[in-house]
């Protein structure tokens, strides 16, 4: 492999794609900003500023995906440098991008699914009293994106990786008139912190150890540092993307997400966003490549995050939170993924998933769309005859997602469990694996059976809605998403020598097989019963409608349903302790500190006050204290004679 | 028989002491005033005597000094007396309290 | 050009104005605030001619002027500018006629009000230009009259308590440098005062002890450090709202300002071993302060009391003793006056509506002013020290140096950063967003007039934050001199160092020993909220 690991990175030449790649984070950041300041200004016309950014940024994208194709592969990793930024005493950080295969296929998937969610929000958000504002943030959020995925440098990276954190809590607390939603977006902007600290704890070491932050420098050096220092930044970077990627334990952030606007939940929560945590170790291969058992570590957060997730989905009854843990749950899998070293594979998932994701997010809106913003599905059904496109991209989203047989997720799927079965200690999570994508197709067929089959049970509630196909602005993405769920398989048919895999070559660490747990072949064989019988399960068992919780298993179901009450042990464990810390803290800064403030204060009043009571304004005991005082003085100077010399001599007499 | 000298040093320390609690306890401005210059002379006497002890002159001179003193702050006292009668009607030193704090 | 004495001038220029209002006859509001406001626009100007006057690249102090003063005693009329200093003198000048347009429309006893502001300005530039310390210390007390003024007259209900307080709060301190900085003069045989010439002494370990802590008092209580710290609560909360944009903005920064111009230069040894302390204390700061500001119910309070959390980063980089901590504090004092006194100004406006401070008694001001609750959120982001805006470019250095320094240390502040987020959320959640009710009701939108205050500094904020390049390379070269004279001491001496150049793994050896109080606070700091939401 010839990349970043071995420091071939190359500088741009001018005029390249590479020296113009900056633009394509830049032009939407500043369009954003044009729409906030005078959106209202542009009425209709402010939708399209942000389409055309966002058009121009995937042009540009793919410009450079393709001049990076012509080039050697070992050419492939090309930095330019656009200003310096922080040069503060020892720290010296410049705007920088890096232009490599891993940054382009990123940056595709950013920019393309960007700009076909920038269009379907054409639809959605027609009624709303804030389009331009809705579309400065869209805009903001992939410009944010295309910072984080084309850092040059770890804390430019960081730059992005925050910024879309701040995207994130504008855009879920978009209608922040509801309470709920803004609480929910503070929430995710605090979550996200608590892992960022881990990512900027990881810097601190990094610098420390290396004195450089920029990729070009740190990752060549991976391989020298000390052991103790590649475990410590692999976990406190795993923390990092455990909040960005909503893992374990940090995730309870992105099902309450769910309070922003659908085409948000698609963009920011299924497609790019929470990818940022996978893109992240993905990026450090070289250093995690040197500390395999944390790989492990990783990969197993990974597969209890899936475990639990998919445990959740199966009870939840809100259309889009079904999704939300599912998408936690797919994230479980490529955290599997880049924790056993098959960081292409991880990606290919990212992609997949990205493509299946969004397909299902944009259906559910445009189901919600349909349904008045209606979202359980208790109260849906037999949608597939008035929304035939809707459903039909939404069976398709649900296969992929299941890992049917030659939909993309299942190649993407079956190379992650490949790669756990050759993988030494992959045996619990292979098998955790296999189990969640029974779940997941379970879940997913539940879903779709509720939603779109059976009695249309929305016809018996107080005010029903008539539900229409949506408008081609949303039905075209769903189409060309769905064609891409049919197809993306082909971007990594196998493993070895897929074109994805060949084309992330310089960028990431390929996979090394330590173990064949099983072969390839039974597994790929036992994947796909599982999915084909979860499918045929959920589908049989709730085309009819909901079904009756059973006494015994009710209890659980309940558990599942408040998400394994991790929100309530946050708060019993964490928030209430503090709110209380924080409480003796102010008591003790107003009584105690301030107190002994003020107390001083108040001792020097009561001296004064004591001091005071000298002057009694009695002229006798005036005379009383200077006779006393007199008589003092005198006694003292006779007894300083009398020790000085040889007494007072009273000599003769008259 | 002349008189020993201590007699008159205990008679000056007596009329001192005289003088001295008198102040202290009378309230008539005028008598404390008079016990003031009790005191005064007391020292006087003592000043005298010891001039004669020690067949110096200095004492004496010393002595003068003292009557002077005593005549002037004499003076200005009275006044002080006289403008506090005007004003309070009394010679009462515990009415002048107005400096108390 | 190049003889005209700009630093004297931009002493004078304010003082000036300051005298010629007090002669004005007092009915004349509109002449006066004019004038104000012309004399502070030309103070700018003439900060932005030292700013051009000002040699990048070069160490020492520069656009010295010297005239003896009392040469009987060694005090002489010494002016000079340096990396340290020049951005402090910018803010301050950059604040004045912003200061001077929020007060625009102070009828109440302007007369007064305009001659305090403009007095102030003179005193606060003058403290970060003398370079004799007499001269040093006769306007750091100076600057306390017209801001006891300001808060006593022109306060709220508390006004006199908060006042006294801050006045008598911060003279004590100032006392006891006093006592400091005549022991340098007689007993270490300085027999001047000049900065230079103390500044070559040699002093005993335990006199660099005694002497360093007695500037501490001084600087400690005016960044203020904890447990020192509760004169400014008070003091914003009761201060009409430009004395609390230049309390935040400029007079905060003289404690920093200080510790890095005087403590470390001055008193090496003393700065090695106490640093582990005052690390620990900036810690204290940092945490303490966020959770303490959880609490509060008056968003002045609050913000006074975040004031006192982002400070602390400031003592961390300053004691950090490496040049990224050290830059990033210079750099991060400016960053502090900007987004501390842009919410206070902010917050002015909303109180100059409302004469309501209270957090719960608003909610959806967003929906009724999207300009105001806009401007806010940026604020409050450049406050917590988002990537992108100013805050980040000087605390990320801090930190950074701070974990190099001593790693606990610097993994306890970074957790400052999380609580920042909750508590600045919290109560911009709480005020700006939801239904629109309480006092939110009816509220109007910034006019242009406040707009044109706020505007400049939230330019500065978005212009730092991709672009802080200028503001280091200005500050890069005094701070190599100041951290490399201050750890050539340590070199060979038997105190514990800290080293830049170490592999510092977490967890394993630090430096630098903690010691048990500030130890045991961080142990107890760590495991606070890790995601708090609060609702209430």
């Amino acid at each position: 492999m010839t990349g970043l690991a071995e420091g071939a990175a190359v500088v741009a030449p001018a005029g390249s794609p590479a020296a113009w790649a900056w633009l394509m984070a830049v032009v939407p950041l500043v369009s954003a900003a044009v729409l906030l300041l005078v959106g209202r200004r542009l009425g209709r016309a402010a939708p399209w500023v942000a389409i055309l950014s966002a058009g121009f940024s995937l042009t540009l994208a793919v410009w450079a995906a393709v001049w990076l194709a012509g080039r050697e592969a070992a050419e492939r990793t090309v930095v330019h440098t656009v200003a310096t930024w922080l040069p503060a005493g020892e720290l010296e950080v410049d705007w920088a991008v890096l232009v490599d295969p891993l940054a382009v296929a990123m940056s595709l998937l950013v920019t393309g699914v960007g700009l076909l969610i920038h269009v379907y929000s054409l639809g959605y958000m027609e009624h709303d009293s804030d389009i331009p504002r809705f579309f400065a943030y869209l805009n903001l959020f992939l410009g944010s994106m295309l910072v984080l995925v084309l850092g040059e440098s770890l804390l430019t990276l960081f730059v992005g990786w925050e910024l879309v954190g701040l995207c994130s809590y504008l855009l879920i607390g978009f209608w922040f008139d509801e309470r709920p939603n803004a609480s929910a977006a503070k929430k995710a902007f605090v979550i996200n912190r608590v892992g960022d600290v881990g990512f900027m704890i990881a810097m601190f070491l990094l610098f420390g150890a290396i004195g450089s932050l920029s990729l070009v420098e740190v990752l060549p050096a991976a391989e020298g540092l000390a052991g103790g220092t590649l475990v410590a930044v692999g976990l406190l970077l795993l923390l990092g993307a455990t909040g960005k990627s909503a893992q374990i334990p940090l995730f309870v952030w992105l099902p309450d997400a769910m309070a922003g606007p659908t085409p948000v939940s698609a963009l920011i929560h299924a497609a790019t966003m929470v990818t940022a945590g996978v893109y992240l170790i993905a990026r450090m291969s070289p250093l995690y490549v040197q500390i395999p058992e944390i790989g492990l570590v990783v990969a197993a957060v990974g597969a209890a995050t899936a475990l639990v997730a998919a445990l959740i989905a199966v009870a939840q009854n809100d259309i889009k939170r079904v999704l939300a843990y599912s998408t936690v749950s797919q994230l479980g899998y490529m955290f599997m993924a880049v924790g056993v070293g098959a960081y292409s594979a991880g990606i290919f998932h990212l992609l997949t998933h990205g493509f299946f994701k969004a397909l299902l997010f944009l259906a559910a809106g445009s189901v919600m769309h349909a349904m008045a913003d209606r979202g359980d599905i208790r109260e849906m059904g037999g949608l597939l005859r008035d929304l035939p496109i809707t459903g039909g991209t939404a069976a398709i989203g649900t296969l992929a997602i299941a890992g049917f047989p030659l939909t993309a997720g299942f190649f993407s799927k079956e190379e992650i469990l490949a790669a756990v079965a050759d993988t030494a200690g992959g045996e619990v999570i292979l098998a955790i694996g296999l189990v969640v994508a029974l779940l997941t197709a379970f879940y997913m067929a539940r879903w779709f059976a509720l939603v779109f089959l059976g009695p249309r049970r929305f016809e018996e509630l107080d005010h029903p809605p008539h539900p229409h196909e949506s408008p081609l602005s949303m039905t075209l993405p769903l189409v060309l998403l769905a064609v891409a769920s049919l197809g993306g398989g082909v971007l990594n048919l196998d493993p070895e020598t897929g074109v994805l895999a060949g084309w992330l070559a310089p960028s990431v660490v390929a996979f090394e097989q330590t173990a064949a747990i099983i072969g390839h072949g039974l597994l790929e064989a036992i994947a796909i019963v599982l999915a084909l019988v979860g499918l045929a399960a959920g589908v049989l068992l709730f085309r009819a409608g909901p079904r009756e919780v059973s006494a015994s298993a009710a209890p659980a179901v309940r558990f599942a349903q408040d998400a394994f009450r991790v929100d309530e042990l946050y708060r019993a464990a964490i928030i209430t302790p503090g709110h209380w810390l924080a409480v003796g803290l102010t008591w003790f800064d107003e009584r105690g500190i301030d107190g002994a403030v003020n107390g001083a204060g108040r001792a020097t009043s009561g001296l004064a006050t004591a001091g005071a009571r000298l002057q009694t304004g009695f002229v006798r005991s005036y005379a009383l204290a200077v006779l006393i005082g007199t008589v003092l003085l005198i006694a003292g100077l006779v007894g300083v004679w009398m020790a000085a010399g040889d007494g007072i001599v009273l000599t003769g007499g008259w | 028989m002349s008189v020993p000298a201590g007699y008159y040093l205990i008679l000056a320390a007596a009329l001192f002491s005289i003088g001295a609690v008198g102040v202290l306890i009378r309230r008539s401005v005028i008598v404390m005033f008079m016990c003031v210059e009790l005191m005064l002379n007391s020292v006087n006497l003592t000043l005298v005597t010891f001039a004669r002890i020690n067949a110096s002159l200095d004492g004496q001179v010393l002595a003068f000094f003292v009557i002077v003193v005593a005549a002037a702050e004499v003076t200005v006292g009275l006044a002080l007396i006289v403008n506090l009668f005007r004003l309070r009607a009394s010679t009462d030193a515990d009415q002048v309290g107005a400096l108390r704090a | 050009m190049a003889d005209v004495p700009l630093l004297t001038l931009l002493l004078a220029v304010p003082a000036a104005v300051a005298l010629l209002i007090a002669v004005m006859p007092r009915e004349a509001v509109r002449p006066i605030r004019s004038v104000a406001m012309g004399g502070s626009l030309v103070t700018l100007g003439v900060a932005v001619a030292v700013l051009a006057a000002f040699e990048v690249g070069q160490p020492g102090f520069q656009l010295e002027e010297e005239v003896a003063w009392i040469p009987q005693w060694g005090i002489s009329y010494r002016l000079g500018v340096d990396g340290i200093s020049l951005l402090l003198v910018a803010l301050t000048a950059f604040f004045m006629p912003l200061v001077v347009l929020a007060a625009w429309h102070q009828h109440e006893r302007a007369k007064g009000f305009f001659v305090a502001l403009m007095a102030m300005g003179a005193a606060m530039l003058g403290v970060f230009l003398a370079l004799d310390l007499i001269l040093f210390y006769v306007l750091f007390e100076a600057m306390l009259v017209p801001m006891y003024a300001l808060i006593g007259i022109w306060g709220g209900k508390q006004r006199r308590y908060a006042a006294i307080k801050f006045f008598l709060y911060t003279l004590v301190g100032g006392l006891l440098m006093l006592v400091a900085i005549l022991y340098l003069y007689w007993s270490a045989g300085a027999q001047s005062f000049d900065y230079d010439v103390l500044r070559g002494l040699e002093l005993t370990g335990t006199e660099q002890l005694w002497l360093f802590l007695a500037f501490f008092a001084a600087f400690g209580i005016k960044v203020p450090i904890f447990p020192f710290h509760t004169w400014l609560p008070d003091a914003h909360t009761e201060a009409p709202t430009v004395g609390s944009v230049i309390l935040a903005a400029v007079l905060l920064k003289i404690g920093g300002y200080g510790f890095l111009r005087f403590s470390l230069p001055y008193f090496p040894e003393a700065t090695i071993s106490l640093a582990p302390w005052m690390l620990g204390l900036g810690v204290i700061g940092v945490l303490y302060g966020a959770l303490v500001a959880m609490m509060q119910r008056d968003i002045k309070r609050l913000i006074a009391y975040s004031s006192v959390s982002h400070l602390g980063f400031v003592v961390l980089g300053a004691f950090a003793l490496n040049q990224t901590g050290a830059a990033g504090s210079v750099v991060q004092m400016v960053n502090h006056g900007l987004s501390t006194g842009a919410l206070f100004l902010l917050v002015g406006f909303l109180y100059d509506r409302t004469h309501e401070r209270a957090i719960a008694e608003y909610s959806g001001i967003m929906r009724v002013t999207p300009v105001f609750g806009g401007l806010f959120l940026i604020t409050a982001m450049s406050s917590l020290a988002l990537p992108g805006l100013n805050g980040f470019t000087g605390e990320f250095p801090i930190l950074l140096g701070t974990f190099a320094a001593v790693p606990l240390a610097g993994i306890a502040a970074t957790l400052g950063v999380i609580l920042a987020a909750i508590y600045l959320l919290w109560a911009y959640q709480r005020m700006f967003h939801g239904p629109v009710e309480g006092r939110a009701v009816g509220l109007t939108d910034l006019t242009p007039r406040e707009i044109g205050v706020v505007a400049p500094i939230v330019v500065l904020m978005v212009a730092i934050g991709l672009y802080p390049g200028p503001l280091y390379d200005r500050v890069n070269p005094t701070v190599e001199v100041l951290v490399e004279e201050v750890v050539a001491v340590a070199e060979g001496a038997d105190v514990a160092t800290v080293d830049q150049t170490g592999d510092p793994a977490a967890g394993s050896d630090a430096p630098i020993e903690l010691d048990a109080p500030a130890g045991s606070d961080l142990d107890s700091a760590d495991d606070d909220d890790e995601d708090e939401e609060v609702s209430r």
